[in-house]
């Protein structure tokens, strides 16, 4: 049953994560629609606009059930993490994982920037911050170049054997991308070669929400005193560093539901069982001590909230109208963007569309947008084309950034009429 | 032998519009083929619209693949080697698909079509799917370049389907209004004869075709 559980996040956890990188590398999926349905930020984004998006909901009612498999099970970024911690043990000279404290103040705090950042309108925290759309950077941004360029490569040589694979041709190619995806991919490499979910329990502003809520979890993973000999496996393969031996303590908080810990406890001291009873522990100031600080940050947040919200009030009336205008000021965005507000209120630069886009004429965005828009996609006709009778990019969006277009709502968009002058 | 069927796949739209080649045509030419003993029959085209949707849209891979011929790319220039037009009067050099160039019989299968840019487009027009570069024929008197390649590419046979006609707003169209159904069909080995039979069906005389017009006056007929 216990080792039952790890298989099963595997298996879950690999579906999500080929199915997700394989469309991050262009590769039309038809599952890519329930792959990023369930995905948490996407989810919470696309639900302001359309009230079917409630992935989210799941997801939390999921936690509240077993605690945070959404990070073992669902978040590519974690399971990203896991792949390169499995490699790196074979490299590194600690093979273990052992218990440390958390960094509540780093945790925390980016939560409430987050927050705070959502409240007064910019989307700017999340940008950076949303693990699915990390993710995607990393593989749409560094690694879809290469296998463009391998494809095309394979391509020509198959060709001189008269086996004729499609090539696809690398079009509005930006190399900043490849460099920022590439900082991207040294960061994860970085947190997550010796320290296993170091980057999920301190940075992930996901992880931290998910983390508080799963402390009212049904069910959660429970050290029997009684019958644990402090062997240490299971801290030993906690990449959450979350299973403390000498306290004989799990920090559920921390706990990403991996369940490696379940399937390596010779004692079966380790189970996932319903958390009823809510008994007083030594630890409680310490609990009580970190509540506080939550509270407080949240306290900040609001009030840093109504300072820029008015900020952003005073700021509206010299922003963009959204007629459609004559000469083009504006960047061009894409088909089903609704209105420059609504898209970079909504886009968190996720790189599916750009991946997506048969005709490549999506480009992430330097500074298009604004540096608050940073790798967003914009319609780059230099290199290319939309194909008129396409609307893949606002079918596959997650984050209701770009809203589903039928193919005659979308020719009757202004974007199609010509202007002379 | 190595057959290649050359039909308009060019936009991304289904068979109805008539914007492409019909797909039943295509299907029937390639099952014929492979009856008659083609060892291979490859079709392809180097589309305007995004290739893998009008290959899709069109109806034709799949019309391909239940024949049991073979659909491939034409989108990549590699794909597409150095020709010399020795009787060129615009076009002296272009480049050509190797799968014409290493075919022992080329069947040509255009759609009768209204053509903004080319009054008609027809057999000799449809010719422009087999070569790299179409924006050179459009910057240096496209009629003259279609008539100067028709001298040096003759197909085996030309399949003109004239079933559902895009009388007007071509090549693309706009809506079905622009389609009309004649059910006609014309085969020639003449590839400049076919054009002029074919513009006589739409209803134009075939010299107000610049390009058929140039085609006869240079005797390219055989």
């Amino acid at each position: 049953m216990n080792a039952y559980l790890k298989y099963l996040r595997q298996g879950i956890g690999l579906l999500f994560f080929i199915t997700l990188t394989l469309s991050f590398l262009g590769i039309s999926i038809p599952i890519i629609y329930t792959a990023t349905w369930f995905q948490f930020i996407p989810s919470v984004l696309k639900f302001l606009t359309i009230a079917t998006a409630v992935g989210f909901v799941v997801i939390i009612l999921l936690t509240l059930l077993v605690g945070r498999v959404y990070c073992s099970f669902v978040c590519p970024l974690g399971i990203l993490q896991d792949i390169i911690s499995r490699i790196a043990k074979k490299f590194r000279k600690q093979k273990i994982y052992r218990y440390s404290v958390p960094h509540n103040y780093v945790r925390y705090g980016l939560m409430a920037a987050v927050l705070v950042s959502l409240l007064s309108g910019s989307i700017m925290a999340l940008l950076l911050l949303d693990p699915y759309s990390f993710y995607g950077k990393i593989v749409s941004g560094l690694f879809r170049p290469g296998f463009i360029t391998a494809n095309d490569h394979l391509s020509k040589w198959l060709e001189s054997l008269h086996i004729y694979i499609a090539p696809i041709g690398l079009k509005n190619f930006s190399l900043f991308t490849l460099i920022w995806s590439s900082v991207l991919f040294i960061v994860i490499i970085l947190f997550s070669y010796r320290r296993g979910r170091l980057y999920c329990n301190t940075i992930c502003p996901v992880g931290t929400l998910l983390g508080i809520i799963s402390r009212l979890s049904v069910f959660k993973i429970r050290m029997k005193s009684s019958v644990c000999t402090r062997c240490g496996k299971c801290s030993s393969v906690c990449k959450s560093e979350c299973i403390d031996i000498r306290d004989q303590k799990v920090d559920f908080d921390r706990c990403v539901g991996c369940f490696n810990c379940l399937s390596v406890c010779p004692e079966n001291a380790l189970t996932l069982v319903p958390d009823y009873t809510r008994k007083p522990t030594p630890e409680k100031d310490t609990n009580n001590r970190s509540r506080r600080l939550f509270l407080e940050i949240v306290a900040t947040g609001v009030i840093g909230t109504s300072i820029a919200a008015s900020l952003k009030a005073q700021n509206h009336n010299t922003s963009h109208s959204n007629k459609t205008p004559i000469r083009r000021k504006h960047t061009v965005t894409p088909p089903g963007s609704v209105s420059l507000d609504h898209f970079t209120a909504h886009c968190t630069a996720c790189q599916l569309c750009i991946s997506q886009c048969p005709t490549h004429v999506l480009k992430p965005s330097i500074r298009k947008y604004g540096l608050t828009g940073l790798l967003m996609p914009y319609m780059s006709y230099s290199e290319s084309f939309c194909n008129y009778e396409c609307t893949v990019c606002s079918q596959i969006c997650p984050t209701g950034a770009l809203l589903p277009l039928t193919v005659d709502r979308k020719k009757n968009a202004s974007d199609w009429k010509s202007y002379f002058y | 032998m190595r057959v290649v069927v050359k039909p308009n796949i060019g936009w991304d739209k289904t068979p109805e519009y008539a914007a492409n080649t019909n797909p039943l045509l295509v299907k029937r030419i390639v099952e014929h083929c492979l009856q008659a003993g083609a060892k291979e029959v490859l079709v392809f085209d180097n589309t305007c619209d995004q290739w893998q949707r009008c290959y899709s849209n069109s109806g034709i891979e799949k019309a391909v693949k239940d024949a049991g011929g073979k659909i491939i790319p034409g989108n990549n220039e590699g794909y597409y080697h150095p020709v010399n037009i020795p009787g060129g009067k615009r076009l002296n050099q272009t480049k050509e698909h190797e799968a014409i160039l290493e075919s022992d019989v080329f069947i040509n299968v255009p759609v009768l079509k209204s053509h903004g840019g080319a009054t008609l487009t027809i057999a000799m027009k449809n010719m422009m799917g087999i070569i790299w570069d179409r924006g050179y024929w459009h910057r240096n008197d496209l009629h003259q370049c279609i008539a100067d390649f028709a001298s040096y590419r003759k197909p085996t046979l030309n399949v003109i389907d004239a079933y559902r006609v895009m009388k007007q707003h071509g090549p693309k169209g706009v809506s079905l209004s622009d389609v009309t159904t004649m059910k006609a069909l014309i085969v020639s080995e003449d590839i400049v004869a076919a054009d002029a039979a074919a513009a006589k069906l739409f209803g134009l005389n075939p010299s107000d075709v610049d390009y058929i017009r140039i085609a006869q006056k240079w005797a390219l007929a055989i």
